[in-house]
C-alpha cells in the first residue's frame, strides 16, 4: 500500500466546494436585472446618453416631486451657467435643454465639467441630503419596477 | 459529532517522574508570572503576531506525522497543539492550573519534533517550531521538564557534555580509537589541539559514549583524504545541545560559546561537525542567535557537505560502490535547516549504485519523530514516537528497500525504533559508514 | 432611517476610514517597534528578495505543498479573497460613492459580474462555516474570534446582496450594509482580520529565514 499522507476529509471538502462554486456560476445564466427605461410622462430618469443602463431607471415623477418638495423655481434643478460653463444661480434657467447637452456622458474624458452621471447623483442626492428629505441609497431611486 | 469528542492531551497523559514532581511544586500565581515573563518579557512581536494571525484554517494538519499517524486526530495537528498550549496560555494570560502545565509540557516535549515540516503547509507563515520552543521555555522556567532530557541538560551543565563523559574519558576514547585505527592504517593519528588546523572536528557526546567506531571511521576518512584536521582535548568538544531543547537557553548559550571559543582558540579555519542534526541546529541556527551572532564566528560545515567536498575534490577515491538498493532519509535539521538535500543526493549517488527516493522526499520529507529532543525524553515516551510515526513506517515500507541512508544520529535512533516496531526489516546507515566501506585506503597496512 | 443612512455614508464613513487607516498604521508601527526591540534575532534576517520570492510562491494557487495538499481550501480562499478585494474596490455602488464624494471616476465591475462575485463570497463564507462545523481539524481549533471575523465578512456582503437585488426593505438593507461594512473596516486592525496587515510580514520573515539561513524553499 502506498503511504497515506492525506487526511480523509479532502474528498468531502472538495465536493462541498464544487457545489458552492456551481451554485455561484448558475447565477451567470440568469437574465440581467437592468430593465429598459420607461419614458412616458416623465416618471423616470434614464437618459439615453447613459445607455446601456446598468441599474433600474431612477424613478422621478416630475410634478409630484416638485409639489412635494415645494420647488417652484425651475432653475433650482435646470440651473443656468456662466459663460465658461460653471453653475450660476443668477443666470437664466435652462429648462428645455437636456442635461446631456452640457454634461458629457463619457465620464472623465473631458478635463472640465461635471460628467452626466455625477451631475445627476450630486443634484439629487446632494439636495436630498441638504434637505434631509428624500432617498440617498441606491435602491431608493433606482427601484425595480 | 460534538465539540468535546477530542479531549486531547488529557486523555493520553503519560507518567514521568520529573513532570509529576515539577507540577506538584507549581502554584497558579507562579505560572501566571512565568508565562508573562516569557511571552511579554522574552518574546515580543513574533509570538504575538503568530497568535493573532493564525487563521485556524487547519491547513497544517496534513503536514504533521503525528496527525497523519493518528488518522487526522485534530489534537495532534500543528495548530491543534498550539491551541492546547501557547494559544491557550496567551488567551488566558497564563491563568491556568498546574495540571494544565503537565499536558502542555507533554505536548511540547514529546508530541512535536520542531521539524518544521508544517512550514510548507501554512499560508500565513506561522512557525510552529518556534511557538513550541517558547512553550518549552515556559516549562523549563517552571521546572516542568521530562526526567530523561532534564538529566542530559544537567549533564551539560555539570560536564559541558551531554553524557556525563569525564575529561579523561574523552581523551581516553580518542586515544583508544587512534590505537584501533592504527591497526588498519599504521600511520594514522588523531591530532589533538593542533593550532591553525584547517578544521576542528566536533562530535556529540554519544559518539565517545556508545558509538566510538564512528570516531574511528571519521579518523580513517580524514587521514586517508590527507586533510589538516584536529580534535579538541578539553570541554567544548561536544557540539550537542539538549539545553536548546529543554528551553534552558542560558545553558545553551554557555555550551555554544564554549564550542565556538574552542575553535577560535585553536585558530582553525572551520568547524566540521559529525553526522548529527540537532547539534548542527544548535550551532548553526539557534545558539549563535542567542549569543548575538547573526551568523557564525567560525564557519560551520556539516559532514554531508564536507564529504561532498572530499568526493568532488577527489580527495577520497572509491574502490567500489554499495550495490544494494538504498533510500535517503532527509534529516530536518540539515535539510529544512540548511538546504543540504542536493549535496546529500550527490554523495549518496556517488556511493550507491541504486538509490530509491522516498515519497515525499527532500525538504518535504516526513520527520523521524526522534528529533527535537523527543527521543531524549526517554523510555516513558517511546510509545509516543512509535504510534506517532506510523506514517513514516508506511513511507519507508513503500520504498521496498532494506537500507536507509540517514546522516543524523537522532534519525538513526528514531528510524531504528520504528523499523523494529513495524517489522520493516530495514537498517540505517551513516554516510561515514558507506564511505569507510567503499573508499580506497592507500595507507592501509 | 434615511437620516441614519445619510449619517452612515457621511460622517461615519470618515470615522470608519480614519479608524481603519489610523488603527492599521498604529498596529503596524507599534508591532514593528516591538519586533525591533524584542525580536532582532529574527528581524536581522529580513531580506526583500527572499521575502518577495516566498510571497510570489504563496500568492500562486497550487504552487506550494500546503496549497496542493488542500485543493478545496486553495480554490476557496483564492476566489474568496480575490472576489472580496475586487468588490471592495470596484463594486459599482462603491464607485458611485467615490464619484459622488470626491469626483473621482474609478473603474467599476460590470453589474452582472459584481452580482456573481457577491453571491460567490456569500457561498464561500458558507463553505468556511461548514468546514468550521464539520471538519474535526478545523472545528477543534475554532474559537469565537473565528466566527466573528467570518461574520464581519458575511454580514456586509449578504446585506449588499439584499440591497442590490432589492429584497426586503431596501433602505434598511442599505443602511445595514453600510453600517456593517464600516464595522468591518474599523474592526480590521483589531481582530483576526488583522491578518491582512500582518500576514505579509509573517510570510516575508518565513521567506527570509528559509531563503537566507536555511537555504531551503518554504513552500
Ligand atoms: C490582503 C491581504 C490578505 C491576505 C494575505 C490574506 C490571507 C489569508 C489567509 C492565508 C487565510 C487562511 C486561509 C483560509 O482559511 O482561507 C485567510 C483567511 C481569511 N481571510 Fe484573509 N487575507 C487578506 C485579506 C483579507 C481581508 C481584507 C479580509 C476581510 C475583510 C479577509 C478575510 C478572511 C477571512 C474571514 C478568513 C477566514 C476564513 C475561514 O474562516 O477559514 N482577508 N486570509
Ligand atoms: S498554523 Fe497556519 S495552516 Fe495552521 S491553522 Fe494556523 S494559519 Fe492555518
Ligand atoms: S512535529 Fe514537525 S510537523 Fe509536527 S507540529 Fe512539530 S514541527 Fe510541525
Amino acid at each position: 500500500m502506498k503511504a497515506r499522507r492525506s487526511l480523509p476529509v479532502a474528498a468531502a471538502q472538495m465536493a462541498v466546494l464544487l457545489a458552492t462554486l456551481a451554485a455561484a456560476l448558475l447565477l451567470l445564466l440568469l437574465p440581467p436585472v437592468a430593465t429598459a427605461p420607461a419614458q412616458e410622462d416623465m416618471t423616470t430618469l434614464a437618459p439615453e446618453a447613459l445607455a446601456p443602463h446598468s441599474r433600474p431607471a431612477a424613478s422621478f415623477v416630475h410634478d409630484t416631486h416638485n409639489e412635494k418638495a415645494r420647488i417652484e423655481d425651475c432653475g433650482v434643478c435646470h440651473h443656468g451657467t456662466t459663460e465658461d460653463g460653471r453653475r450660476d444661480p443668477a443666470a437664466p434657467s435652462s429648462e428645455g435643454t437636456p442635461c446631456a447637452d452640457c454634461h458629457a456622458a463619457d465620464n472623465g474624458s473631458r478635463g472640465k465639467g461635471t460628467p452626466l452621471e455625477r451631475a445627476y447623483h450630486r443634484q439629487c442626492m446632494g439636495c436630498h441630503k441638504q434637505q434631509a428629505k428624500g432617498p440617498t441609497a441606491c435602491g431608493g431611486c433606482h427601484a425595480k419596477a | 459529532m460534538s465539540a468535546t469528542e477530542f479531549s486531547g492531551i488529557a486523555e493520553r497523559r503519560i507518567e514521568d517522574a520529573n513532570l509529576i514532581r515539577g507540577v506538584a511544586a507549581l502554584t497558579r500565581e507562579r505560572i501566571e508570572r512565568v508565562v508573562k515573563a516569557v511571552t511579554k518579557g522574552e518574546a515580543g512581536a513574533r509570538l504575538a503576531v503568530y497568535h493573532e494571525t493564525c487563521m485556524r484554517c487547519g491547513m497544517c494538519a496534513d503536514a504533521c506525522h503525528y496527525c497523519l499517524s493518528h488518522g487526522g486526530d485534530p489534537t495532534y495537528s500543528p495548530v491543534g497543539k498550539m491551541e492546547q498550549t501557547m494559544w491557550k496560555l496567551l488567551r488566558t494570560g497564563g491563568k491556568v492550573d498546574p495540571d494544565d502545565i503537565y499536558g502542555m509540557a507533554q505536548i511540547a516535549y514529546t508530541e512535536c519534533n520542531l521539524c518544521r515540516r508544517c512550514v510548507h503547509y501554512c499560508p500565513v507563515g506561522i512557525d510552529t517550531g518556534y511557538v513550541m520552543s517558547m512553550v518549552r521555555r515556559i516549562c523549563h522556567r517552571l521546572g516542568v521538564v521530562p526526567l530523561y532530557i532534564q538529566d542530559t541538560a544537567h549533564s551539560h551543565s555539570g560536564t559541558m557534555n551531554q553524557m556525563w563523559v569525564k575529561d579523561d574519558e574523552w581523551i581516553d576514547s580518542l586515544v583508544w580509537q587512534e590505537d584501533e585505527a592504527r591497526g588498519e592504517i599504521p600511520s594514522l593519528r588523531i591530532p589533538f589541539d593542533k593550532e591553525g588546523a584547517d578544521f576542528l572536528y566536533s562530535v556529540i557526546a554519544p559518539e565517545p559514549k556508545f558509538r566510538t567506531q564512528l570516531i574511528y571511521q571519521a579518523a580513517v576518512i580524514f587521514d586517508q583524504a590527507g586533510v589538516d584536521w584536529t580534535m579538541p582535548s578539553s570541554p567544548g568538544w561536544d557540539n550537542s545541545d539538549m539545553c536548546m531543547f529543554t528551553g534552558d537557553y542560558e545553558m545553551m548559550g554557555r555550551l555554544k560559546r564554549c564550542h565556538f571559543e574552542m575553535a577560535q582558540k585553536l585558530k582553525v579555519k572551520r568547524i566540521v561537525m559529525g553526522e548529527c542534526g540537532h547539534a548542527f541546529r544548535s550551532v548553526y541556527d539557534v545558539g549563535n542567535r542567542w549569543l548575538g551572532w547573526k551568523f557564525h564566528p567560525v564557519p560551520i560545515v556539516h559532514s554531508v557537505e564536507f564529504f561532498w567536498e572530499l568526493l568532488t575534490e577527489g580527495k577520497i577515491k572509491l574502490a567500489r560502490k554499495f550495490d544494494e538498493p538504498v533510500t535517503i532519509h532527509d534529516p530536518c535539521n540539515i535539510i529544512r535547516g540548511r538546504g543540504l538535500m542536493d549535496k546529500l543526493r550527490e554523495v549518496t549517488h556517488a556511493l550507491c549504485s541504486n538509490v530509491v527516493e522516498m515519497s515525499p522526499t527532500r525538504e518535504h520529507n516526513l520527520c523521524c519523530c526522534a528529533g527535537g529532543g523527543v527521543i531524549n525524553c526517554g523510555p516513558p515516551f517511546k510509545g509516543v514516537r512509535l504510534a506517532g510515526n506510523k506514517a513514516k513506517a508506511d513511507q519507508l515500507a513503500a520504498t521496498g528497500v532494506h537500507t536507509v541512508v540517514a546522516p543524523c544520529h537522532n534519525c538513526h535512533g528514531g528510524l531504528e525504533d520504528i523499523i523494529h516496531h513495524y517489522k520493516l526489516g530495514m537498517h540505517t546507515k551513516f554516510l561515514g559508514d558507506l564511505i569507510y566501506d567503499c573508499m580506497e585506503k592507500p595507507g592501509a597496512a | 432611517m434615511q437620516q441614519l443612512y445619510n449619517f452612515a455614508v457621511g460622517p461615519l464613513a470618515w470615522v470608519a476610514w480614519a479608524v481603519f487607516l489610523g488603527g492599521s498604521a498604529w498596529r503596524i508601527a507599534s508591532m514593528w517597534a516591538l519586533a525591533r526591540k524584542k525580536d532582532m534575532n529574527a528581524v536581522a534576517y529580513m531580506d526583500v528578495r527572499f521575502a518577495a520570492r516566498s510571497m510570489a510562491r504563496w500568492a500562486t494557487p497550487f504552487a506550494t505543498l500546503g496549497w496542493r495538499a488542500n485543493p478545496a481550501v486553495t480554490v476557496a480562499t483564492f476566489s474568496f479573497h480575490t472576489a472580496l478585494v475586487l468588490l471592495l474596490l470596484f463594486a459599482p455602488g462603491h464607485a458611485v460613492l467615490w464619484d459622488y464624494a470626491f469626483g473621482v471616476n474609478v473603474w467599476s465591475l460590470p453589474e452582472g459580474i459584481a452580482d456573481v462575485l457577491t453571491v460567490l463570497v456569500i457561498l464561500l463564507c458558507g463553505f468556511f462555516a461548514w468546514r468550521r462545523l464539520q471538519l474535526p481539524t478545523v472545528r477543534y481549533v475554532t474559537r469565537p474570534m473565528d466566527w466573528l471575523v467570518l461574520a464581519l465578512v458575511a454580514v456586509p456582503v449578504a446585506t449588499a446582496f439584499l440591497a442590490k437585488q432589492q429584497i426586503g426593505d431596501n433602505l434598511l438593507m442599505s443602511t445595514l450594509h453600510v453600517l456593517s461594512g464600516e464595522a468591518t473596516l474599523m474592526a480590521l486592525p483589531f481582530t483576526r482580520l488583522s491578518h491582512a496587515l500582518f500576514s505579509p510580514f509573517t510570510r516575508a520573515y518565513m521567506g527570509s529565514e528559509f531563503g537566507g539561513v536555511r537555504h531551503c524553499p518554504d513552500w
